[in-house]
C-alpha cells in the first residue's frame, strides 16, 4: 500500500466518521417570558351560532325498504311503541320429486330460522312467531290490521334469547302436534305468513334480519314422500315479502330538527364563519352543541351513531358530503341533556374557504336503528351552535 | 498511530459536540457566528484577522498562496441552565466555507465565502396548565427554531507591496429561519396544534481591511464593516421589519518572535445597540453593543511543514448582543487549543480545535460548552 494511498484512505475515513457521527439534541425546558420570543401560544374560544332559518330537516333519504333489518319491539323505544314483523314465505309446493316421480308428502317437522339482535339489558327476551292469515294484503299492512292476530291462539312457537348475547340466530323447531299451527290448507296455496314479536320482562326491542340481509329468514320443511321406504326431503322457503308495522309513526315537526327515524331524516345546518377563524388560526377543538326538544329515542345497547359530516358543496338537501370530514357520537337515549359532538375535523375544512360552513346530521345505520332525536332549532329559540377553541396565528416575527 | 488518533478524535467529536447554538441565541437575531476557520478557533480567534480561511477581515485573504478551499464542521456538548433546570444538549453545524486564491498575473486575490452570521437553533418545551371551557387542562408547548442569517462574502485583496495589502468585501446577508410551535393537550378532546413559519432575511454589507507587515516579526491589521440593515419577511407576507445591523471595527497584531512561534491578539467591536430600537419595537428584549478580544499563539515544530502538528492555544472574552432580560449583559469567554495535519504534499490538511466556552447572564442563566471543530482544507 503506497503512502499516498494510505493518506487518502485515512482522510476518507476521517471524513466519513465526521459525517456519520452528526447528531442533535436541542430540546430543553424553557422559561417564559425570557426564553419565549413571541410569548406562549394563546388559546381563545369562539361560539358560532347557526344562521337564522338555515337549519332544516329533510326526510326520505333512506326508505325502510332499503334496510336489512326489521325493527320489532314491545313498548320500546317509547312506551307507546310496539312493532311487529310480517314475513310471507314463498309457496311450498304440494308435491315433491322423489325417485323421479312427483309425490304427495307428509310433514315430518319444520324449522324457522331468524337472525336477531336484541337489548341485553332486558331479561327473558322472547322471539315469538304467530300464524297470520295467508290472504293478508301485504301492500296495505297496518298495525291495527294485524295486531288482533298476535294472540296465544295463533302462537306458532317461540324461543328465549340468551340474556347476554347482542345477536343470535333463532331456530324454532316444530314437530308432531306443534305442526298444526303451520299446517297449510289448500286455500293457503302453499303460502305461510307469520308475524314476529319480541317481548321481555320490561319494554324492549330488537331487530330481525330480512331478505336483504346476509341471513334471511328461513322456513325449512322436512317432508316424507308418501311412498314405500320414504326418505326425508328438506325444502327451504325464503321470504317473498317481509316488513314491519308500528303502533305509532312519528311525524316530523318542521320547526324542530329531526334526525334518524324511518324513513330517515337528516338535518342541514349552516353557520357563519368569522374571519378570525380563517386559515391562519389553528382549531384545536370544536364541539357542536344541540339541545333536544324531547328525550332522545333509542333502545339500550342498540344506540345509533349520530354522524356530523361537512359538505363538499352546498346544494341544499342534496349536498354531497366531504367523506373525510366527520364527527360522530353514540347517541344516548332518553336524555334531554345537550348533545355534544366533537367536529374539529369537520370545521378545519372550512378554514381555507374550500368547503361551505355547513353540516349534515344523520343517524347511522339509517332505518336500522331505533335512535331518533329531535333538537331545538333557530325557529324554536335555541339555536345549534359550535363552541370552538383555537390558537390565533403565533407572532413568529417577534424577536 | 497518529493518523488513528486523528480519526478517533473525529469519531468522538460529534458525540461530544455543541456549536453555535445557545440559549442566548433565542432572543433577537440569534447568537452571532464567529466567522473563523478551525485554525483561528484553535487560538481563541486571535489569528482570525491574519488567517486567510477566516472571513473576519477581508485583508487576511492576502495570505492565500494558491487556490484553497476550506470546509468547517463545528459541534458541541453544552449544559444550559435556566430557571426551568439544567439540560445537556448537543448539535452540529457547518459554519464556514471558503474558496479563493490569487488571480494570475495580477496583484489581486479573490475569495468567496459562506459563513454563519447569526444562528437561531433551539427547541424549548413549556409544560403548563391552562383553563379551557372552565376546566384546567395540561398542555405542553414546544417552540422550535432552525436556521439563521448567513453571510455570503466576495472578497478582493490588492497587494500594494510585499508588505502591505488592502482588501474589500461585499456581503450578501441572506438566510432563513424555520419556526415551529406545537401544543399537545392531556385531554384527548383537544387536537394537537402546530403552526409554522419561515422568516427570510436579506441585506447587504461591505467591509474593508488593511494589512501591513511593519517589520520582519510584526504585522498589524485593521478592519471595518457595515452591514446596513436586514429585512425580515415572514412567509410570503410583505416585508414586516427592518433591523439595523452593526458597524464593526477591529484591529489585530501578530508577532513572530521566532521562526517557530507566532503570537497574536485582536479586538473587535460591534454596535449592535443600533438594532435595539427595532428589536424592542418588534416586541423583543433589546440589543447591546459587543466587544470581542482574543489572544493566542501557534507553535510550529516543523518549519518546513508548518501544517504538521502545530500547537495552537488561545483564549477569548467578549459580550453577546441579545440578552434574555432587558438591561442585562451576556458575557462569553473561553479557552481553546488545536492542531492540524497536512498531507499530500501540503495540498490537503485536517485541522482540529477544542474549545471550552462559558456564557452567562448572571444567575440562573448560564451555560458551558465544549466546542469541537474540524476543518478540511484542500489546495488543488
Amino acid at each position: 500500500m503506497s503512502g499516498a494511498f494510505r493518506r487518502r484512505w485515512w482522510a476518507a475515513l476521517a471524513s466519513a466518521a465526521l459525517l456519520t457521527g452528526c447528531s442533535e439534541h436541542l430540546t430543553q425546558p424553557g422559561q417564559c417570558p425570557e426564553l419565549c420570543p413571541g410569548g406562549i401560544p394563546e388559546g381563545r374560544e369562539e361560539v358560532v351560532t347557526a344562521l337564522n332559518n338555515q337549519d332544516s330537516t329533510f326526510t326520505g333519504y333512506t326508505q325502510r325498504a332499503s334496510g336489512t333489518v326489521m325493527l320489532v319491539g314491545s313498548g320500546a323505544p317509547t312506551a307507546a311503541d310496539t312493532s311487529y314483523a310480517v314475513i310471507v314465505f314463498k309457496p311450498r309446493p304440494d308435491s315433491i320429486s322423489f325417485r323421479d316421480t312427483l309425490r304427495a308428502y307428509t310433514v315430518d317437522s319444520v324449522r324457522f330460522s331468524l337472525l336477531t339482535g336484541h337489548d341485553t339489558a332486558t331479561r327473558n327476551v322472547r322471539v315469538q312467531l304467530y300464524r297470520l292469515p295467508s290472504r293478508l294484503n301485504a301492500n296495505a299492512l297496518t298495525f291495527a290490521g294485524i295486531s288482533p292476530f298476535f294472540v296465544p291462539a295463533n302462537l306458532i312457537g317461540g324461543q328465549q334469547l340468551p340474556d347476554t348475547a347482542l345477536g343470535d340466530t333463532v331456530r324454532i323447531l316444530l314437530k308432531g302436534a306443534q305442526l298444526d299451527q303451520v299446517a297449510l290448507a289448500p286455500a293457503d296455496e302453499g303460502m305461510l305468513v307469520v308475524g314476529v314479536s319480541i317481548t321481555g320482562d320490561t319494554p324492549t326491542a330488537g331487530k330481525i334480519g330480512n331478505d336483504r340481509g346476509a341471513l334471511p329468514p328461513e322456513f325449512l320443511s322436512y317432508l316424507k314422500p308418501i311412498v314405500a321406504n320414504p326418505a326425508t326431503v328438506a325444502i327451504t322457503e325464503l321470504p317473498a315479502f317481509n316488513d314491519y308495522v308500528s303502533r305509532q309513526v312519528p311525524t316530523v315537526d318542521p320547526t324542530l330538527l329531526t334526525v334518524g327515524g324511518v324513513p330517515s331524516s337528516r338535518v342541514l345546518i349552516r353557520f357563519p364563519w368569522p374571519a378570525r377563524l380563517s386559515d391562519s388560526a389553528t382549531i384545536v377543538r370544536a364541539t357542536l352543541e344541540l339541545v333536544p326538544a324531547q328525550p332522545t329515542e333509542g333502545v339500550r345497547n342498540q344506540e345509533g351513531i349520530l354522524n356530523v359530516q361537512g359538505l363538499a358543496a352546498d346544494f341544499g338537501a342534496k349536498s354531497p358530503v366531504e367523506p373525510t370530514s366527520l364527527g360522530s357520537l353514540l347517541l344516548p337515549f332518553n336524555t334531554t341533556d345537550t348533545i355534544r359532538v366533537e367536529i374539529a375535523n369537520v370545521v378545519r375544512f372550512w378554514q381555507g374557504g374550500l368547503r361551505p360552513p355547513a353540516v349534515f346530521l344523520s343517524i347511522v345505520p339509517e332505518v336500522e336503528t331505533y335512535s331518533r332525536a329531535v333538537f331545538r332549532s333557530t325557529r324554536s329559540g335555541v339555536s345549534p351552535q359550535i363552541r370552538i377553541n383555537f390558537l390565533p396565528r403565533f407572532p413568529f416575527s417577534e424577536p | 498511530m497518529r493518523r488513528l488518533l486523528l480519526v478517533l478524535l473525529a469519531v468522538g467529536m460529534p458525540a461530544s459536540a455543541a456549536a453555535q447554538s445557545s440559549q442566548f441565541g433565542v432572543r433577537g437575531l440569534g447568537i452571532p457566528g464567529r466567522q473563523q476557520s478551525v485554525r483561528a478557533l484553535g487560538t481563541g480567534g486571535a489569528f482570525s484577522m491574519f488567517d486567510p480561511q477566516s472571513t473576519v477581515s477581508p485583508s487576511s485573504v492576502a495570505y492565500l498562496q494558491g487556490m484553497t478551499a476550506t470546509f468547517t464542521v463545528m459541534s458541541d456538548y453544552r449544559d444550559a441552565t435556566n430557571p426551568a433546570g439544567t439540560t445537556s444538549l448537543r448539535d452540529t453545524h457547518f459554519p464556514q466555507f471558503a474558496i479563493g486564491g490569487p488571480i494570475s498575473h495580477t496583484k489581486l486575490t479573490a475569495n468567496f465565502s459562506y459563513s454563519n452570521y447569526t444562528t437561531r437553533d433551539y427547541s424549548l418545551v413549556f409544560p403548563a396548565t391552562v383553563i379551557l371551557r372552565g376546566v384546567p387542562v395540561q398542555v405542553s408547548d414546544t417552540i422550535e427554531s432552525r436556521g439563521g442569517i448567513n453571510d455570503l462574502g466576495l472578497t478582493t485583496v490588492f497587494r500594494f507591496s510585499a508588505r502591505w495589502a488592502v482588501g474589500a468585501a461585499a456581503h450578501i446577508i441572506t438566510g432563513s429561519n424555520r419556526l415551529d410551535i406545537s401544543r399537545v393537550f392531556s385531554d384527548t378532546n383537544y387536537l394537537p396544534a402546530r403552526q409554522r413559519a419561515e422568516l427570510s432575511f436579506s441585506g447587504f454589507g461591505v467591509s474593508i481591511g488593511v494589512l501591513g507587515q511593519l517589520s520582519r516579526t510584526l504585522t498589524i491589521t485593521a478592519m471595518a464593516r457595515s452591514d446596513g440593515h436586514v429585512s425580515i419577511q415572514e412567509d410570503s407576507l410583505p416585508i414586516r421589519a427592518n433591523v439595523d445591523l452593526p458597524i464593526s471595527v477591529g484591529g489585530g497584531i501578530l508577532w513572530r518572535p521566532t521562526a517557530k512561534l507566532q503570537m497574536a491578539g485582536q479586538v473587535l467591536a460591534s454596535n449592535w445597540s443600533g438594532a435595539n430600537d427595532d428589536i424592542v419595537a418588534a416586541g423583543g428584549v433589546g440589543a447591546n453593543n459587543t466587544i470581542q478580544a482574543a489572544a493566542g499563539l501557534e507553535f510550529t515544530s516543523n518549519r518546513r511543514r508548518p501544517g504538521r502538528y502545530p500547537l495552537r492555544l488561545g483564549f477569548h472574552w467578549g459580550k453577546l448582543p441579545f440578552p434574555l432580560t432587558p438591561g442585562a449583559e451576556v458575557k462569553e469567554y473561553g479557552i481553546s487549543g488545536g492542531s492540524g495535519y497536512s498531507f499530500a504534499a501540503d495540498r490537503a490538511a485536517l485541522d482540529f480545535s477544542v474549545e471550552r466556552v462559558w456564557r452567562e447572564q448572571g444567575d440562573p442563566y448560564n451555560e458551558q460548552a465544549w466546542l469541537v471543530s474540524v476543518g478540511v482544507t484542500v489546495r488543488p
